[in-house]
């Protein structure tokens, strides 16, 4: 029995041994290689997405359990997470803004949660259920750390133009407003033509966009915010400046996530990014997929946008306009 | 104890529940295996004897844990039913012996139920000339018996105090707790306040079968191996297990 004894507790410290290595082992390989190939874009391909985007210039903190993992100049440190919960976002700290990432295991998991509350949740069941989840791309997660990058960018150089706009909102409670108006069928109709008007615009990429049409999604979008001001009781303004907020901050950010899988050579995922402007959703969504979509007409329309828009005050939809009538 | 653990596989195989569900199980597998089929995976069609191969993995592991949780609700319950605690007790065996050996017994008749129904899968492997293919699916399964074993454990063990219907409703809560532990996990650390610690602190103490799971696909597919979420199942495995030192029915 002592052998027993002996020979069942040497497994436990051997378990217990090989468990503690393996923690140890710091950030995982695949996240690493992730942040690796995110940064070999910086050879000229990012400036073609957006001038003056480099992830390398700010601290990315990939958060895996507990635990944080800072990669910044060439050095990875373990820290605990600067926030409570999983975010995707870009925090400004004492010492820069940080972009916050969870490690691909998460995303896959963030990924399914996704699929199975706006998708096919039985799909995401099987998927579970099964030996070979089913994962977001390399790419996919690579695109996001760029939107995320964006975001950075944006606290870095945008504050005054961000602030502006946050202003202009004044009504702390316009999205919840808005979003009680969107459930009005007439609204609804509305949003849908605007939703065929832009992606009819973005989708042929290889036209100059028809100034015409380009003015009638204006007519339409103008519509819907009279509409939701009306129906909603809200000041039309402070509608214009919570979408023109949104467009900016998101479309922008989208866009650029949008371009970077191009600059990856993932066609599919690129179009998956295009066939998602065909699609009508409701809340602040939309505004990501009409900002996405209004950056990609500017592409066409004008190839200095992105300069006039980081330098101008012009909201992204004022900057189209703009570049329509001049044209 | 060796005596204990022998008796109590043999009688586990000998149970009917387990004949039918393992005989519905191989029938799944060697429809999967064999048929044409409408299933889709990621948008993807999926055809062929080396595609079906991780879905006829993935169903089995299903059965198997299912199995897992059936074979080892009643055995320590009907010792204690039948008094034959007492008998095996006044030959000098320690409560916690016959507890382990109990627990053990249910842990190898699990295995032995996961790898009858995988059984079949080799066969057709051979019939197909796929014979590359039989040490890593019967790698991958006995990565996948990892999670079985914790099944078998740890409805063991609640059943040694809990009544068979709670432990049987806990056994199937800890296999969804375990399979969807990546998302809730997830989940819980989106979440703050104390029904998110509660949740963190119940995912703390199930293994993410799921990703010991994705452990067992890798090694079919010839990707790296994580050995983190392996190991931490069989440490939670090793402690479950040891819970049998301490745990007895006062009753006897």
């Amino acid at each position: 029995m002592k052998a027993f004894k002996f020979v069942y507790l040497l497994i436990g410290v051997l378990l217990a041994a090989s468990a503690l290595l393996t923690s140890m082992r710091g950030l995982p390989e695949e996240d690493r290689e992730l942040y690796e190939k995110a940064c070999m874009l910086e050879n000229g391909r990012l400036e073609q997405i957006w001038p003056g985007l480099y992830i390398s210039h700010y601290p990315v903190a990939i958060r895996k359990g507990n635990a944080e993992y800072v990669i910044f100049n060439g050095e990875i440190k373990k820290r605990k997470p600067i926030l409570p919960v999983v975010a995707c976002t870009a925090y400004p700290s004492e010492d820069g803004v940080y972009i916050l990432v969870p490690a691909k295991s998460v995303m896959d998991s963030l990924g399914q949660i996704i699929e199975g509350f706006s998708g096919s949740f039985e799909d995401a069941l099987i998927s579970q259920f099964s030996i070979n989840n089913k994962k977001i791309t390399d790419n996919q997660y690579i695109s996001v750390l760029y939107h995320e990058a964006m975001h950075a960018l944006q606290l870095s150089w945008w504050e005054e133009k961000i602030t502006a706009l946050a202003e202009g909102i004044a009504d702390a409670e316009v999205e919840a407003k808005m979003a009680e108006t969107e459930s009005d069928p007439e609204i609804q109709a509305m949003y849908e033509e605007q939703v065929e008007l832009l992606y009819d615009l973005v989708v042929p990429e290889d036209s100059i966009p028809d100034a015409g049409a380009v003015r009638e999604y204006f007519r339409i979008r103008t519509d819907i915010q009279d509409m939701l001001s009306t129906k909603a009781g809200i000041d039309a303004n402070a509608i214009k400046s919570y979408i023109d907020l949104y467009e900016l901050l998101e479309g922008t950010a989208r866009y650029v996530e949008a371009r970077t899988a191009l600059a990856l050579s993932d066609e599919e995922l690129y179009g998956q990014y295009l066939l998602s402007l065909k699609e009508t959703v409701y809340g602040r969504e939309k505004y990501y997929r009409s900002g996405m979509g209004i950056c990609m007409l500017l592409d066409r329309l004008d190839p200095n946008w992105k300069q006039y828009l980081s330098e101008g005050s012009l909201s992204l939809a004022e900057l189209l306009e703009n570049v329509v009538e001049d044209s | 104890m060796l005596a204990l653990i022998h008796n109590t596989f043999r009688e586990r195989i000998r149970g009917k529940t387990f004949y039918i569900v393992g005989f519905i199980g191989m029938v799944i597998m060697l429809f999967i295996t064999t048929g044409d089929s409408n299933l889709t995976i990621n948008g993807k069609k999926v055809t062929g004897f080396e595609q079906m191969v991780p879905v006829a993995l993935s169903i089995a592991g299903f059965v198997s844990n299912l199995l897992a949780v059936m074979v080892s609700l009643r055995t320590i319950p009907d010792e204690f039913e039948r008094k034959t605690t007492h008998l095996v007790l006044i030959r000098g065996i320690k409560p916690w012996q016959y507890m382990f050996s109990l627990t053990v017994g249910n842990i190898l008749a699990s295995l032995f139920c996961m790898f009858s129904l995988n059984a079949s899968l080799a066969i057709f492997c051979i019939a197909y000339g796929r014979l590359g293919l039989i040490i890593p699916a019967f790698l991958s399964v006995a990565i996948m018996g990892i999670n079985s074993m914790f099944l078998s454990a740890a409805v063991s063990v609640m059943s040694i105090k809990a009544p068979v219907y709670i432990t049987g409703i806990t056994g199937i809560f800890i296999y969804a707790a375990g399979i969807l532990h990546g998302v809730l996990d997830t989940l819980a650390n989106t979440a703050q306040g104390v029904g998110a610690v509660l949740a963190r602190a119940t995912l703390f103490l199930i293994p993410d079968f799921s990703a010991v799971q994705q452990q067992a696909s890798n090694v079919l597919t010839g990707a790296p191996i994580d050995p983190e979420p392996i190991l931490s199942s069989l440490i939670l495995l090793y402690l479950a297990m040891s819970l049998t030192f301490v745990l007895f029915r006062k009753e006897v």
